[in-house]
Order: structure tokens, then sequence, then C-alpha cells
């Protein structure tokens, strides 16, 4: 049997250019079947990871999957301001509905990744403990995701000015004179929270403030002395919080911000003592008689889904189409070639091949054919996704991995071989019913 | 000393029309034997039949006591495999392959364990050992014939089946080719049938049946 294998080989590799054909149709086919395979799942995956237990987004108004994508996922722009004043009642701990409220003050970046202005509750959705330092408790400290620290070089006790706005832009870099001081550093999450600077709310209110007094006043040290950061070195052991701590300190920011009535923040994420027809009408209610507005993370990300799945439903038709065609080329570039070969076949039938081995032998140069064309594709699919990988990381810090591998390509690679056999099919069973001597011998 | 090949009461009809009666006939080890005949006088059908190529519809025939007509297609297959040599008019190759590697093909097809110093001999003695690993296509006509005598005689057959080795060649290689082979199955002490219409061969048989 090896030899007949080995001679499939040898006779797909003699015919270079319908080989080639044969293997750009089926990689490309292979190939974006793979692409689409990881990027769907990884982008579920990344979406379904991040909803972190949010029932509720309150923000401005807008569009609601606008709020979702820019609270919880941090890709969007955010949809306007609310004033605390009108959003403080569901900030109140005493809440009947509401187990946790965590105020979001958006609108600064460092390198592109997000600053976000919030409260320590923040890290309790998230799950996230600390690899080094500990949570803010002063006004610019800020604590960085796993991330950003990596991918920016920040460590433990580093000080860096921000830059306005959400994209990276040295003209917008606030001249801050007092900087952001790095005091602790998350374990890696595999969430969003991993790509985030978080300090209190009103850190992000102060370098705002900040640039509009510098545009009045020359000289404003003097403001900002009392807010110097002591260089009093951090430890960089990492403090453990149980999450009663964690909200006690919550619940005293969330107290403080309150008091600033006059002050805007972006956002605030919600999870429910428990969902019921209240919560519903609290939605409802909110949506139809305030200024704000209220979305529910998992219906948003599921019409998302729906949005992109009918483009990935397409891509994927367009794959397995092309998918088809190039197992045609397969069918009728052997289908033309047996029409030369048809002597050798049975020249070999008359060295004391068996019929069985010459089907083999067809079958056998149609699955390798898929095999290798499904190879280069996955390979192409991989790079592909590896290559977008880099291109979201630069645009919106969520990464993927391009060198995942799922069982599903394994049940595609299944198919392509199954295809290839189909393909060589018919021409292989012409090769079984060979008529050796009307072939070889002339009758006379 | 025993017959060879005996052929005896053959008849064959490729349609319900048209039946060919063949003439009995036998040989023994070692001989040569030319049978002539004309288009149509059931010449390749004789030589397709010893081959085993065709089935034995009418009469039998036997080679070294092997009644052909009791062996099944797949113990036919293997039969002509490892005993038969078959030369055809037109020499056939696997194109993907090389002159020494289809010489090899043909021992694996017969189940028997590669030699490779034996097809080199092969080749040496047809003249052609320095195109040993050029494709097929690459040589020329005369070439490709002795290769495939080569080919013919690499498992050593007992009997070797010519069927118009020579007519598709010009006089001078037509005689290089028939010296080549008359040689080649000498050595390995083969029986040699060769099926013709070519007249050129005629003086170097003495051994001759006319259809």
């Amino acid at each position: 049997m090896l030899k007949i294998f080995k001679l499939a080989l040898k006779n797909i590799f003699n015919k270079p250019l319908s080989l080639a054909l044969s293997l750009v149709l089926f990689a490309l086919g292979s190939g974006l079947i793979t692409a689409l395979l990881l990027l769907n799942r990884q982008l579920e995956d990344q979406f379904v990871r991040n909803l972190a237990d949010v029932e509720l987004v309150i923000g401005a108004k807008g569009s609601p999957l606008q709020l979702i994508l820019c609270n919880m996922y941090h890709i969007d722009n955010p949809t306007g301001n609310i004033n605390l004043a009108e959003t403080k009642p569901f900030l109140n701990p005493k809440h009947p509905l509401i187990a946790k409220a965590i105020p979001l003050s958006l609108g600064d970046n460092f390198k592109s990744y997000r600053i976000v202005g919030t409260t320590p509750g923040f890290l309790t959705m998230y799950n996230a403990g600390f690899e080094q330092g500990r949570v803010w408790e002063n006004d610019y400290e800020v604590v960085i995701g796993k991330s950003v620290s990596d991918q920016t070089g920040l460590k433990l006790g580093d000080e860096f000015d921000s830059s306005h706005g959400f994209m990276e832009d040295d003209d917008l870099i606030h001249e801050q004179h007092i900087k952001f001081k790095v005091v602790g550093i998350l374990n890696p999450a595999g969430s969003v929270i991993d790509q985030l600077i978080l300090c209190n709310n009103k850190t992000v209110w102060l370098v705002h403030e900040h640039e509009e007094v510098e545009e009045t006043e020359s000289d404003s040290t003097e403001i900002d002395n009392h807010l110097k950061h002591s260089d009093e070195p951090i430890n960089p052991a990492p403090v453990i919080y149980t999450t009663e701590e964690l909200l006690e300190l919550h619940a005293n920011a969330v107290q403080e911000l309150v008091s600033n009535e006059e002050k805007d923040i972006t956002s605030i994420l919600i999870q429910f003592r428990g969902r019921n027809y209240q919560t519903l009408n609290m939605q409802r209610s909110i949506n139809e008689n305030t200024n704000l507005q209220a979305a529910t993370p998992a219906i948003e990300i599921n019409r998302l889904f729906v949005l992109m799945g009918v483009g990935i439903e397409a891509l994927r038709a367009l794959a397995i189409l092309i998918m088809i065609v190039s197992g045609l080329s397969i069918f009728i570039s052997m289908l033309n070639s047996l029409k030369e070969r048809k002597y050798e076949l049975a020249l070999m039938r008359a060295m004391g091949a068996s019929r069985w081995q010459l089907l083999t032998l067809i079958v056998a140069e149609g699955a390798f054919i898929a095999i290798v064309g499904y190879f280069i594709g996955a390979l192409m699919g991989h790079a592909a996704v590896a290559l977008i990988s880099g291109y979201m990381q630069d645009s919106y810090r969520y990464a993927l991995d391009g060198w995942v591998f799922l069982p599903e390509e394994g049940i595609l690679l299944v198919a392509c071989i199954v295809l290839g056999k189909l393909a060589a099919l018919l021409p292989a069973i012409q090769a079984y019913r060979t008529d050796i001597a009307n072939t070889l011998t002339q009758r006379g | 000393m025993t017959m060879m090949l005996q052929a005896q009461g053959l008849s064959y009809s490729y349609d319900s029309q048209n039946s060919i009666s063949l003439p009995d006939f036998h040989c023994r080890k070692g001989d040569r034997l030319l049978i002539l005949g004309n288009s149509g006088s059931g010449k390749t059908t004789l030589l397709n039949l010893i081959g085993g190529l065709l089935r034995i519809q009418n009469g039998s025939i036997t080679i070294n006591g092997q009644d052909l007509k009791s062996l099944n297609n797949n113990q036919l297959d293997a039969y002509r495999g490892k005993n038969i040599g078959l030369i055809f008019q037109k020499s056939h190759f696997v194109q993907s392959l090389n002159v020494l590697e289809n010489l090899l093909l043909a021992q694996q097809l017969a189940g028997i364990p590669v030699d490779k110093s034996r097809a080199m001999h092969l080749l040496k003695s047809l003249n052609i050992e320095e195109k040993y690993l050029k494709k097929p296509s690459a040589l020329s006509i005369g070439e490709q014939q002795r290769a495939s005598i080569a080919r013919a005689l690499i498992n050593k057959p007992a009997l070797v089946l010519a069927d118009e080795p020579t007519s598709a060649l010009d006089d001078h290689n037509c005689l290089e080719v028939i010296k080549l082979l008359e040689k080649a199955v000498a050595e390995e002490s083969s029986t040699l049938l060769i099926v013709t219409h070519d007249q050129r061969l005629k003086d170097h048989f003495p051994n001759q049946i006319a259809l």
C-alpha cells in the first residue's frame, strides 16, 4: 500500500501547474473558513467574557450599542456625559433593586490605552486581583491592566502624562504638572480590564480642569502643590483585597463622588439584586422619562452578533463555494489527465496491480491535493488572523491569537479530505474499469 | 523436455458475430517463437489471451503447468506480474517516475523485493544505463523500447510477450532493439514470443507460426 501512496504523491507533483491551481483554490477556501472560525470564536469569546455580570449600563442618550461598546468594551466613543445630580439615585447603596453601581469617567488615554476613572468596585465586577502594588487611594494614582504594563513598559512607581481623547495624539498630550503614578498592576484576566488604566473619577475631572485653568492662568503651580505625589516608594508586594474590602472602599468613593453634584460622569455599570419585572420597568422608565439612556449589554451584544453573523455567514458561504469549485478543479484536472494516463494505468494493471490498487491510487491523489491544500490554507488563515490581530491591537487594544487551534479545524480537515476523495472518485472508477487489453494493444 | 507454453482449441469472440479461431501451438523453455499475421488475423488477441489481459472463452492455455483459466482476476493480475514480461508496440511508462523507478515499480507491483542492482544491470546490458534518472518521455523511441524490454525482464519472467516491438522503429533501431532483446532474453533464459507483422524480423527467428 505504501508504494501506492508514494506513487500518488509523485503523480500529483508531476503536474505542477494543475496542482498549483487546485492547491490555490483549496487553500483559499480552507484558509477563509479557518480565519472565519478563529475570528468568530475569539470575538464571541471576548465579548461574552467582557459581559462581566453587568446587567445594565446607564449613560447619555444615543445609540444603545455605542453606549455598551464604549463603556463595557472600550472601543467606541462615549454617547456624552451625564450629570451626577441626575444619576445620584442609582449610586445610592440603599437602592432596592441595584446591588452594585459602578460610575465610570472616560476621556483620556495613555498611548491609546484608555484611562477609566472609577471606584474600586470596578475590580469586583471583573474579578481582578493584584500582581503588584495596591488599589488607587489618592488622586492621580493609577492601577494598570497586565497588557498595558506589557505593551507600554509601565512599571510600578512610573509616572506619565495622559493624552486627551481615545487615540494617541502628540498634540493632545496634557502638559500635566502632576503626572499619573502607577501604584498597582493587575493580574492578567483575559478580559478588557487587561487593557485599561484605572484611577478615581476625580482624577479624570482634575486633568481636564487643569487644562481649562492653564489656558487662563500662566502660573498654576500653586494649585498643584498640595497634590504633589509623595516620593515614597510603593511596596511591590501585591495587596490581597477581599471583595468586602473593595466594596467598602467603593462605598466610600461613591459617597465622596455624589457630593460633587455639579460634576459629570460618563456612565454607570449596574448589577441588580435580582432580575424581575421591576428591573425591566426601571430600564424602560429611564429611557422614557429621563435624559438618560439605559441599555442591557447582553441584548446589545446579541444584536451585534446578529449583525456580524450576516457578514460572517455570507463569507462562509463564499468560502464553501470556493471549496466546491476547488473540488471541481481537482475533478476536472484528474479527468483530463486520466485520458493521457490511461496507458500507464493499464500498464500498471499489466504489471500486476489490481483494480483496487488503481482505485486507491487515484483517490489518494485527490486526498493528497486536499490535504496539502488544507494545510496551506490553514497556515494562511492563522497568519491572516495574526495579522488582523496586530491591527486590532493597534487600533482597539483588543488582542486576538492567530495561533490557537480549534477542534472545528480538525473537522474542516476531515471535510477537505472527503471532498478531495469525492472529487477523485469518478476518475478513480474510470481507472478501476480500465480495459487493459484494448488500451495496451491494438487489436489485429 | 516439458512444454513451457501450450495453447489448445482457442477461439475468441468480441461480439456475437465475429469469432476468431486460433491455432494450437506449444513451445519449450528458452524457445523463441515468432507469430506472424496481418491485421485482423487475431495475433493480438492471442497475445492478450496468453498474457492474461483477456479472459479465455474457449480452449485452454497452460504456462509451466499452470492453467490460466483456473485463476480468478486478482490471481491472474498477480500471476502476470510475476511470470510474464510484456513489451508493447508503443512503450508506455508511469510518467511521473524516472526510468529506474519504473523498473522498480514493476518489481513492487509483482510483490518482488526491490533489487536496484538488478535493474541497473539490465539497463546496462541494454546500453541505456546512463539514462536511468531520466523521465521516460525524455528518451528517444528506440531508448524507450529498450527501457521497456528491461522492465519486461526485471522480474525474471518465464515468458516474455512482445506485441509489435519493432514496428515503430526505423531499420537501424529495429535491428539493434531485436538483438538486445534476444541477448537479454537469452541471459535470463526466458521464453520469447513475438507477435508481429514486421517482415524484417522473419530472418531472425526460424521458429514461426503464421496466422
